[in-house]
């Protein structure tokens, strides 16, 4: 007996002391080791932006509008799982991070545009880029399904077509839906190597919104005629009503639980 | 032994016989067709704001700000490691969406049938059982910000509130658009618009805030299929939300529905009580609201 205490005793201090060293938590690179976890954790970094979402109550009505809608946020130790009972569980992170959620709210519409309305109308701007150097080389041509409609209007020096001298850009008023053609072209083609002018051999088109943005551009450096074909939408008229603006940091705890709840009738 | 294989072939033909694919016909007769509704329960949710910041702009240049925003269970601290949070809904009773039909027969003989969306919460203590563990607390501290630098700080605090026996329809009515109707159930242990500092602690001192005790609010929005609540932009770009006027052909539905309330057991303004004031028998025969001066 005393033989076998002697055996044993040793045997079972040593496997307590194993029985210990289980007990200390398990780090998250161990954790991604072991199969068969219940549900899975989540972790994201999500930056995203959105145009518009907009919604009309009837094909005749104007639109609500959510503009210019920016989601960036992260967020650490979401989890997804299912229950006993059949239940998704939907676990809210730990730490909500938002660095930044925002959206301008407008009410808009596509129809009757008051022309001299400024809030109506819709300008872009169109650059012939012609490297810095205002030479006379070069002619813009803009031509369009609408140009003789008066649904599309020019401002500036140019009207139909025009040799560039020192004016290299023109503006475009939409008010309604408009294809349009445009060209720059160098008199200067480059027939043979002695008579090229070098500095005629950039030929872009930008065409910019009223806020900066490039639309669409072409041409580039070597090109001595640059065209493009682009369609404007019609302008939507939007009405300012509010910006709202989100930042911070939420901690969250607790779940929400998805399930089938059968026929819930109407009871109210 | 060949009695025994007799059986069993007869016994599996049964077999097939049941496993025939039910058709179209045969499923509409069968009871409980509103759907099967998705269920949702809240269990334990909270969320508090660290240094969230939520800033609404409008053309006046003045910004209203909200921070120091909590949602937590009722009672609960509302930072920290002490939070807890409340819950919505049960197995048994759950916030549920819901596809169903409807039907109803007007004073004139028509009757009118759609199909609905269903968005609602559980019923809870709308009858009349005990939810206090459902109960949730929400506040923050609202900030007007002035152009000279001035601020305006009041807290918001909505204690032991709860929305249970809310809900809202929706349906795609005769003409196209979208029609809601719905119920608000609103209930709040304590509703206080307390002035502050950014430094200062909520409901420290009551003595300085405008409270709402035992507020209850209940009011139907619409009703569903014959009295159609819609929001709209007007040609002028109007934001215009209208709930249908009631008519001869509708009354009696109308008035056979249950009436809406706003109830207050006490209200005090710093030392002053001004004891209970009820409002019953709110009817919204009808509601248009415009704005004007968006242009």
């Amino acid at each position: 007996m005393t033989l076998i205490k002697i055996i044993i005793v040793p045997f079972c201090l040593l496997l307590s002391i194993h029985t210990v060293a289980e007990l200390v938590p398990v780090d998250e690179n161990n954790l991604a080791n072991i199969s068969g976890q219940a549900g899975i954790s989540l972790d994201s970094t999500v930056d995203l932006t959105i145009g518009n979402i907009s919604y009309q109550q009837r094909p005749t009505d104007s639109y609500f509008m959510l503009n210019d809608i920016t989601a960036r946020y992260s967020y650490v130790g979401a989890t997804i799982d299912v229950t006993a009972r059949g239940a998704l569980r939907l676990g809210l992170p730990e730490t909500l991070h938002i660095d930044e959620f925002s959206f301008g709210l407008y009410n808009s519409k596509t129809a009757t545009i008051d022309i001299n309305n400024p809030n109506d109308i819709q300008t872009y701007t169109i650059y012939a880029d012609t490297l810095g150097n205002a030479y006379d080389g070069f002619t813009l041509n803009i031509s369009g399904a609408s140009l003789d409609n008066g649904s599309t209007t020019f401002t500036g020096d140019y009207v139909g077509s025009a040799t560039l001298a020192g004016n290299r850009n023109t503006q475009l008023t939409i008010v309604e839906a408009t294809d349009i053609s445009i060209s720059l072209t160098s008199e200067d083609d480059c027939t043979t190597f002695l008579f090229c002018d070098s500095e005629e051999d950039f030929a872009h088109i930008v065409i910019v919104d009223e806020d900066g943005n490039i639309v669409t551009q072409a041409g580039q450096a070597g090109t001595n005629n640059t065209s493009l074909n682009y369609s404007f939408d019609s302008p939507i008229n939007n009405h300012f009503l509010m910006n709202a603006t989100l930042t911070g940091t939420f901690k969250m705890g607790g779940a929400i639980e998805m399930f089938g709840a059968g026929d819930v009738a109407y009871k109210r | 032994m060949h009695y025994f294989l007799s059986l069993i072939i007869i016994i599996s033909t049964s077999a097939f016989a049941e496993l025939t694919p039910i058709n179209d016909t045969n499923l509409s007769n069968v009871n409980g067709q509103n759907g099967a509704a998705i269920g949702f329960v809240w269990d334990n949710v909270y969320a508090t704001g660290e240094d969230i910041k939520l800033t609404l702009d409008f053309d006046s240049g003045i910004p209203l700000v909200f921070t120091d925003f909590y949602w937590v269970g009722h009672d609960s601290a509302r930072k920290g490691d002490d939070v807890y949070g409340g819950n919505v809904g049960s197995y048994d009773d759950p916030f549920f969406l819901n596809i169903q039909e409807e039907s109803i027969t007007l004073t004139d003989g028509e009757t009118i049938t759609g199909t609905t969306l269903v968005t609602a919460f559980p019923e809870g203590s709308y009858k009349g059982s005990n939810l206090d563990a459902g109960k949730m607390d929400l506040g923050a501290l609202m900030t007007l910000e002035h152009a000279s630098g001035n601020t305006d700080e009041t807290w918001l605090l909505f204690n032991g509130m709860h929305l249970d026996g809310t809900y809202l329809k929706s349906w795609a009515p005769d003409g196209g658009g979208l029609a809601m109707s719905g119920e608000i159930n609103f209930h709040a242990d304590e509703l206080i618009f307390q002035t502050a500092t950014i430094a200062g602690a909520p409901s420290n001192n009551p003595n300085s805030a405008w409270q709402i005790s035992g507020f209850d609010l209940y009011l139907p929005i619409g009703h569903s299929l014959y009295q159609p609540a819609t929001l709209t932009i007007s040609d002028e770009q109007q934001v215009v939300f209208e709930i249908a006027a009631v008519n001869s052909n509708t009354a009696a539905e109308f008035y056979a529905a249950p009436t809406g309330s706003i109830r207050a057991e006490n209200i005090s303004l710093n030392d002053w009580n001004a004891g209970a004031s009820y409002i019953e028998g709110i009817q919204l025969q009808h509601l248009k609201v415009q704005t004007h001066d968006l242009n």
